[in-house]
This record gives structure tokens, C-alpha cells and sequence, in this order.
């Protein structure tokens, strides 16, 4: 007899069918018939492991029945409110243990990583990187470098620099800046010129002056 | 007279200069500019355009000049060698007098040179026909210097030395 037929208490499968109920059974049902069928299919359950099986269902489920009596039977005896107060001072008391437990552990972690973690980083910090940095720099410079700004400076003439030469050319202040730069080039330049003319005018004129004092004195 | 805020003789030639260098270029310009452009587009121009145009040419240097000095004091080359002709007073030259400075001036260019002569030894470098027309030629630079224009060119009580 199968474990389907022997839950179902009858030998002819056919007849069980039509009186199952379409709704759906318990879930411990559920959870026991799955169990016992996957056993049998594996050929895990046999005849001999049936009955010990079977004790060992209704063990369990008179003990559920024994527990559930036993719950009523405290529940008719105990106030229901000083369940609750009971229910409340223990959650209070786990809580703060919770607490208390965390805080503690938080501390002593932070103590155990900040000494354990915090000298070697210092370390690190002042001893090992300065030599890396040290170290690396002559291979940076000497071969890395000129490699990227190979690579890098074709992309940077074709790319950024018509960019930024727009953004100059477009500028109104760059535009005024080279106005004023270039007015200012004109007007010292036309100051120079003024200048050396009124040099010329003054030595000119001095001279033409001794010229005539010389001639007028012989 | 170093440092004398009126514009001597190299200035003075050297604006002349520039002034006959673009009088050169203008003048064939305008005398042959119109017909020129009507010979393009309609065969020969005709003589009517001829003689106006050079007509107009004729008269651009007098009014070239007279209206230049008599409107800021300065022709193109007085402009970039920073002189003004002023009166002898430091007033702006009038109209009239500016056509007359340059009729004249145009008119006798030989004495117009010779006369300039003349700023080597004047105490106010006048050119003959400063003296003629009463003028002063004096530098803008050294006349905003001075802080009034005035200053720069007021008149003077000493006669010029002959």
C-alpha cells in the first residue's frame, strides 16, 4: 500500500479521487503528503519506514494538541493584561540589551581597526608612496609621458584647440582687449613719431641758431 | 627752443609731406575717376564729366586745406604729427581766413617753402605766411600737456625777432 492510498485510508485510488475536496488541504498536509510522495518516488520510504513514519506524524501532532491545551489553559488562568505588561517589560529588557550589545561591540571594533589599521596607513602614507611616486617619476617622465602627449596631442590640436581659438575670436572682451591693444600700439607708436619730430624740430633749430651767432660773432 | 610747445620746421614739412602724398593719390583719382567709369560703362564720357571732373580736382587741395584747418585745425599729416593751426590768439581759425591761407599758400608754393624758413628763428616758429594771416602752428601733445590750450599758445607780447 502506498503512502497516498494509506493517508487517504483506502486501497482503491479511483473512488479516493472523486471524494478529495477541490479546495486547497492545510499546508501541513500539504508539506506531509509532498515529503512522503518524493520519499516513495525515490525509493527512499519503503514499507518498513512507513510505520515509524506514521508515529512519528501523530507524536508530533499530539504533542501540537498538548502544547495548544496547555497555552489555553495559562491564558484562562492568566490575566490578559498581565500577559501584556509581561510581554511589554521583556521586550523593553531585550531591546535594550540589543542596544547595549551594539554599542559595546561598535566601540571595541573601532579601537581594534583604528590601532590595528591606523599605523600602517601612516606608515604607508610617509614611507612607502613618497618612494613609489620617487621611484615611478623618471619612468613617468621619460617614458610615459612622452608617449601620451604623442597620443594625446594630435586629438588636442584637431579638437581643442579650434574650440578655444572660437571661444577667443568670439569673445566680445578678448575683442576689446586686441582693440585697446591695438589703438595703444597705434598711439605710442604715432607718440614716438611726435617725438622724434619735435627732436628734429629743436636740433634743427639749434643748430641753424649757431650757424648764424658764429657767422654774426666772426 | 627746445621743448617749445609749437610745432617746428621738420614737423611741419614732414605733415606737408604727408598731405602732398595723399593729395597725390586723390587728385588723379577724382580727375579721372567718373570718366573713367563712365568710359566703361557707355563708351567715351563725355566733356561736360571731362571738365568737371577736373575742375573738381583742381579745387580739392584749396578746399582740402581750408576746410581742414578751418573745421579741427589739422589736416591728415597735422593729425599724425600732432599739429593745429590756431590764430595767434589760440582761437580757432576762421573760414575765411583758413580759404585765404591756403589760396594763397597753393597759389605761391615757392614763397609758401621759402617762407618756412622763417620758423628757425621766430620766438612762435611762424612761417611767413603765419605772419601774413596771423597763425600759429602748435603741437597738440605739448598743447594738452600744458592743461589749457590756451596756455600753449597765448599771445605774445615780445616781438618776433626779424
Amino acid at each position: 500500500m502506498s503512502a497516498n492510498e494509506s493517508a487517504n485510508g483506502n486501497g482503491n485510488g479511483s473512488a479516493s479521487d472523486e471524494q478529495v475536496p477541490q479546495r486547497r488541504p492545510p499546508a501541513s498536509h500539504l508539506v506531509l503528503g509532498v515529503a512522503t510522495l518524493t520519499g516513495e518516488r525515490l525509493h527512499l520510504i519503503g514499507e518498513r519506514q512507513l510505520p515509524a513514519i506514521a508515529l512519528a506524524v501523530g507524536v508530533v501532532a499530539e504533542g501540537r494538541e498538548a502544547v495548544g491545551r496547555a497555552v489555553e489553559s495559562a491564558r484562562q488562568a492568566v490575566p490578559r493584561e498581565q500577559v501584556r505588561d509581561m510581554l511589554d517589560t521583556a521586550s523593553s529588557h531585550g531591546r535594550r540589551a540589543v542596544d547595549e550589545s551594539q554599542s559595546e561591540t561598535s566601540h571595541w571594533l573601532r579601537k581594534v581597526v583604528g590601532t590595528a589599521v591606523g599605523a600602517p596607513v601612516k606608515w604607508v602614507e610617509d614611507k612607502v608612496i613618497p618612494k613609489v611616486i620617487e621611484d615611478l617619476m623618471p619612468y613617468m617622465v621619460n617614458n610615459m609621458m612622452p608617449k601620451m602627449i604623442q597620443e594625446v596631442l594630435p586629438q588636442v590640436r584637431t579638437m581643442v584647440v579650434p574650440v578655444i581659438i572660437d571661444d577667443l575670436t568670439t569673445d566680445p572682451r578678448v575683442r576689446t582687449m586686441i582693440t585697446e591693444q591695438s589703438s595703444g600700439m597705434v598711439a605710442a607708436a604715432t607718440d614716438e613719431l611726435r617725438e622724434a619730430t619735435a627732436g628734429a624740430d629743436d636740433q634743427v633749430e639749434t643748430a641753424f641758431r649757431n650757424v648764424f651767432r658764429r657767422h654774426s660773432n666772426a | 627752443m627746445p621743448g617749445s610747445p609749437y610745432a617746428g620746421v621738420v614737423t611741419r614739412f614732414a605733415a606737408l609731406a604727408v598731405d602732398a602724398v595723399l593729395l597725390t593719390l586723390a587728385i588723379p583719382f577724382i580727375a579721372n575717376g567718373a570718366p573713367s567709369l563712365w568710359s566703361a560703362l557707355d563708351g567715351t564720357a563725355p566733356g561736360w564729366l571731362d571738365v568737371t571732373s577736373q575742375a573738381a580736382a583742381a579745387i580739392v587741395p584749396f578746399a582740402y586745406f581750408a576746410l581742414c584747418w578751418w573745421a579741427g585745425g589739422r589736416t591728415v599729416g597735422g593729425l599724425l604729427f600732432g599739429t593745429l593751426v590756431r590764430r595767434r590768439n589760440g582761437e580757432p581759425v576762421g573760414l575765411g581766413r583758413a580759404i585765404l591761407r591756403a589760396v594763397i599758400g597753393l597759389a605761391l608754393p615757392l614763397i609758401w617753402l621759402i617762407g618756412m624758413i622763417m620758423i628757425l628763428w621766430d620766438d612762435r616758429r611762424r612761417a611767413l605766411h603765419d605772419r601774413v594771416f596771423g597763425t600759429i602752428v602748435v603741437r597738440a601733445v605739448r598743447e594738452q600737456r600744458l592743461g589749457t590750450p590756451r596756455a600753449a599758445v597765448a599771445p605774445s607780447t615780445t616781438p618776433a625777432r626779424k
